[in-house]
């Protein structure tokens, strides 16, 4: 099912809306390069955009100016079913559907062409791949917090998607569960063949998955620097504890302070 | 002059104190809303019929024989109005109650219709359809009247009507009713249709209609109120008798939201239902033991009654004079 | 069946019985008129001296209230799919809605006779009437929680309408649907019963209307009591219903607001 993992750019977007009081220009010209199987952060305060850029590379949001194009064609004219894998801050999972149903629900709305027996065996595949092997017939509220969100992560995997969008996916799990599947993320990306891009509140959490962090800027959303982070994959949860990646958290810490923005999490 | 002034003093303080305690409140209540058929009450009770027996009338409004009986049985209203015919069910599943007087001597309730409808007497009812209010007192008396004579009432087309009679002779769905004729029968006559009835009380229904109650156990704590009770009735009514028009224009005076046309049309036929060759002679409210018994008979053969009960207990005159 | 549940049950029937039992004395003692208020004890054998009749007249009243309970359901489900879907559906029609809700309809009932003629009909509408809006408004309310973000990933997957309306809006509002099934359904014996008042000459209300002018009120307050039951018994089909199709809500024990 593997597509080609496409290139995407951004290109000076911006978006401008109608609130109760006045215009609200969320993102303004935002421009960014996301190369084939490459792992993006971003972060930013709260209200600097993050949430909603992610809905505009994936359509479901229009610019008011500006351009997504995927490998060079704008994104209107892609047909855009199966490219985008989401992941958000809560599972969303649906609450009579078992594990295995609610991975097997991408497939049923996006592969009518294959068999049930068939979407549930990928659905099956997918759930091991995040290690949830043997709690298929969970219902969501049988399984902790990490799982759910293992099962959110499961289902957006299960059509392979080439492009992989997480909305501060792990913010609301304990710091232990969260460490834990930042360590299963970044084992996965190594073996998937898929574009990231990940949207955090955490400066370490962007640090240690990404190779590059962006960093915005809130009212007007914009970016106000992107940072490449130079430590090699595979990466280990370890790396938490280096000096370098230390200094590295710091460093974007400050620059974020510059930029007159609220104070971040770490 | 000392003596004389303390002596003064005294009786008028003790008058004083007797006339502050002299007016008894009594909760009267009636078997309907009120309408022009209780005219004689409120024109009692505005010229003071009423105060001069020691007597401070409330006069509450009522929602049916059935449940002034129950109020009155229960001591929640000292005196009210219900048919005889309820007094002496309740009487006969012990709730007793007793008639002090009686208000309306004949029966209401008839087959009523337009005049130029054509229908003269029971017989003129083949084919017709007939509006019968369900579940109600005056059904029953229906059924009971076609039975003495004889109807064959499949021939009739009895179309049920609750309370809408007037309503739908009004908009045609029926061609006769069993209703009140000075309900109904008056209010359609009010909006300019000429109506005429057949009352059951000349198809064999002797009964007495509305009638004055209290509970047995007021009778016997106090006789005296029941009596001044009983005076200021027949008087109020005796004059309201006499002066028909004075007792319209209490009324409405007091009833402001009432429809003054219909009430005019109303009150000479209820006032005329309150007289008898037996009330000539023995005044007003009065009633004959024999003629009860007779509505009893009647009752338990309609199956209204379960068993009969003793009349004397029942009803009395004693408190009219 | 384990020890604290058989207790549990115990305790709630012991709550009835003590009701009973409080009722019984009371009116024993104060020597209360049974035509006034009767005791639970001349009930229960009048209940039982006239179960023909009572059961006669059950009939039509049992039929009149799922009559119209799935009237109000059919049409309260319909008209909430249409207000939830469509903007310009939703804002013509939810201001008469509220205000024809608020109308009581009850004092129309003696008006119905008239429209509607006499017996089903009028006791159908009325209590189709009272019945239909808790569906509408607690059925939109359940198909408008429905996750928006999720909805429109699984839009951009290419689920078609039906897929999200079928496979996720219908499941996530049944909730709602049934907490509003639940008032709709004792609603829909209130209207009856009304509607038997006035309008019919069958049916538990007409056996109690009678009972009353006729001054037998213990064969009221059995006609009463059979109805409480009936009602009861309606209850517990939709419980049972809700259970079988939402075995997996059971179990969460989640209770949306009701109306």
């Amino acid at each position: 099912m593997a597509r080609t993992v496409p290139h995407i750019s951004l290109k000076d977007l911006t978006l401008r809306y109608r609130s109760k009081r006045a215009d609200v220009l969320a993102v303004d010209r935002v421009s960014l390069e996301l190369p084939p199987r490459s792992f993006t952060g971003v972060i930013g305060p709260s209200g600097c955009g993050k949430t909603t850029l992610l809905k505009v590379v994936t359509g479901v949001l229009r610019p008011t100016s500006g351009e997504v194009l995927i490998d060079g064609a704008p994104l209107a004219t892609r047909n855009l079913a199966g490219m985008f894998g989401y992941v958000f801050q809560r599972p969303l999972l649906l609450p009579w559907r078992t594990a295995l149903e609610n991975v097997a629900l991408a497939a049923e709305v996006a592969r009518k062409d294959l068999s049930r027996s068939e979407r549930l065996r990928e659905a099956r595949r997918w759930l091991e791949v995040v290690n949830l092997s043997g709690f298929e017939n969970k219902l969501p509220h049988q399984l902790s917090g990490g799982m759910q969100q293992r099962v959110s992560l499961s289902r957006a995997l299960v059509l392979q998607p080439p492009t992989l969008m997480m909305d501060e996916p792990f913010a609301a799990l304990d710091e232990i569960t969260r460490e834990a599947l930042q360590d299963e993320l970044l084992r996965l990306w190594g073996v998937l063949e898929t574009t990231v891009l990940f949207v955090t509140h955490s400066i370490s959490e962007a640090v240690l998955l990404s190779e590059r962090v962006v960093v915005m800027t809130p009212r007007p959303g914009r970016i106000a620097d992107v940072v490449e982070v130079p430590f090699p994959y595979p990466r280990q949860g370890s790396l938490r504890g280096s000096p370098e990646f230390a200094l590295l958290v710091q460093d974007i810490r400050r620059r974020l302070r510059e930029y007159d923005s609220a104070q971040l999490v770490a | 002059m000392k003596r004389i002034a303390f002596g003064f003093a005294l009786v008028f303080a003790l008058a004083w104190a007797c006339t502050a305690t002299a007016a008894d409140k009594v909760r009267f209540r009636l078997n309907w809303v009120p309408g022009a058929e209780y005219a004689p009450f409120y024109l009692g009770k505005e010229k003071g019929f009423f105060v001069e027996q020691g007597i401070d009338i409330d006069i509450l409004p009522g929602e049916g024989s059935t449940v002034t009986a129950k109020l009155v049985g229960n001591r929640s209203a000292d005196f009210g109005l219900a048919g005889a015919d309820v007094v002496l069910m309740s009487n006969s599943r012990d709730l007793p109650l007793v008639s002090i007087g009686i208000m309306t001597q004949e029966l209401p309730g008839g087959i009523i219709f337009p005049t130029d409808s054509g229908i003269k007497k029971l017989t003129d009812l083949y084919g017709k359809r007939l509006g019968v209010q369900l579940k109600s007192a005056t059904e029953k008396q229906w059924r009971a009247v076609a039975k003495m004579a004889n109807l064959d009432v499949k021939k009739i087309i009895e179309v049920p009507a609750d309370r809408a009679i007037a309503q739908l002779i009004a908009n045609k769905t029926i061609d006769a009713g069993i209703a009140f004729y000075f309900n109904d029968g008056l209010k359609l006559v009010a909006e300019g249709v000429p109506m005429s009835w057949i009352p059951f009380s000349e198809h064999g229904l002797h009964f007495y209609a509305d009638a004055l109650i209290t509970h047995p156990g007021m009778i016997k704590e106090n006789p005296d109120l029941v009596r001044r009770f009983g005076r200021a009735f027949v008087k109020a009514w005796s004059y309201a008798i006499a002066n028909e028009k004075e007792t319209l224009n209490s009324f409405l005076r007091q009833n402001p939201t009432i429809d003054p046309k219909y009430s005019a049309l109303k009150l000479p036929v209820v006032l005329k239902m309150g007289q008898s060759p037996e009330t000539k002679q023995h005044g007003f409210g009065y009633s004959s033991r024999d003629r009860w018994e007779e509505m009893q008979k009647m009752l338990i053969s309609m199956e209204l009654m379960p068993a009969a009960v003793d009349v004397s207990k029942v009803a009395t005159n004693e408190f009219l004079k | 069946m384990d020890a604290q549940r058989i207790a549990r049950i115990a305790g709630q029937v012991g709550v009835f019985v003590a009701f009973f039992v409080l009722w019984e004395a009371l009116v024993r003692i104060t020597g209360m008129k049974p035509v006034i208020l009767p005791p639970p004890s001349l009930i229960f054998v009048t209940m039982v001296k006239q179960w023909p009749y009572l059961i006669q007249h059950t009939w039509p009243t049992a039929l009149a209230i799922i009559g119209g309970f799935l009237v109000a359901a059919v049409s309260g489900f319909t008209l909430a799919v249409a207000i939830t879907y469509s903007r310009w559906i939703n804002e013509l029609v939810y201001p008469f809605l509220i205000v024809s809700q608020v109308l009581p309809k009850i004092a129309l009932a003696p008006l119905f006779l008239i429209w509607f003629g006499f017996g089903l009909m009028p006791k159908l509408v009325i209590a189709a009437l009272i019945a239909f809006f808790p569906v509408v408004v607690n059925t939109a309310r359940g198909l408008n929680s429905v996750e928006p973000e999720l909805v429109q990933y699984m839009r951009s997957l290419g689920a078609s309408w039906t897929d999200i309306f079928f496979k996720i809006s219908l499941p996530w509002a049944m909730p709602y649907i049934f907490a509003s099934f639940k008032i709709s359904i004792t609603l829909a014996v209130v209207g009856v019963v009304v509607g038997e008042f006035v309008a019919s000459d069958t049916g538990l209300g007409y056996v109690i209307e009678y009972a009353n002018i006729s001054l037998e009120t213990p064969v009221m307050f059995a006609g009463i009591l059979v109805l409480s039951l009936l009602g009861v018994l309606f209850f517990l089909a939709i419980l049972l219903l809700e259970a079988m199709i939402m075995s997996w809500h059971a179990e969460i024990a989640e209770t949306p607001e009701t109306m």
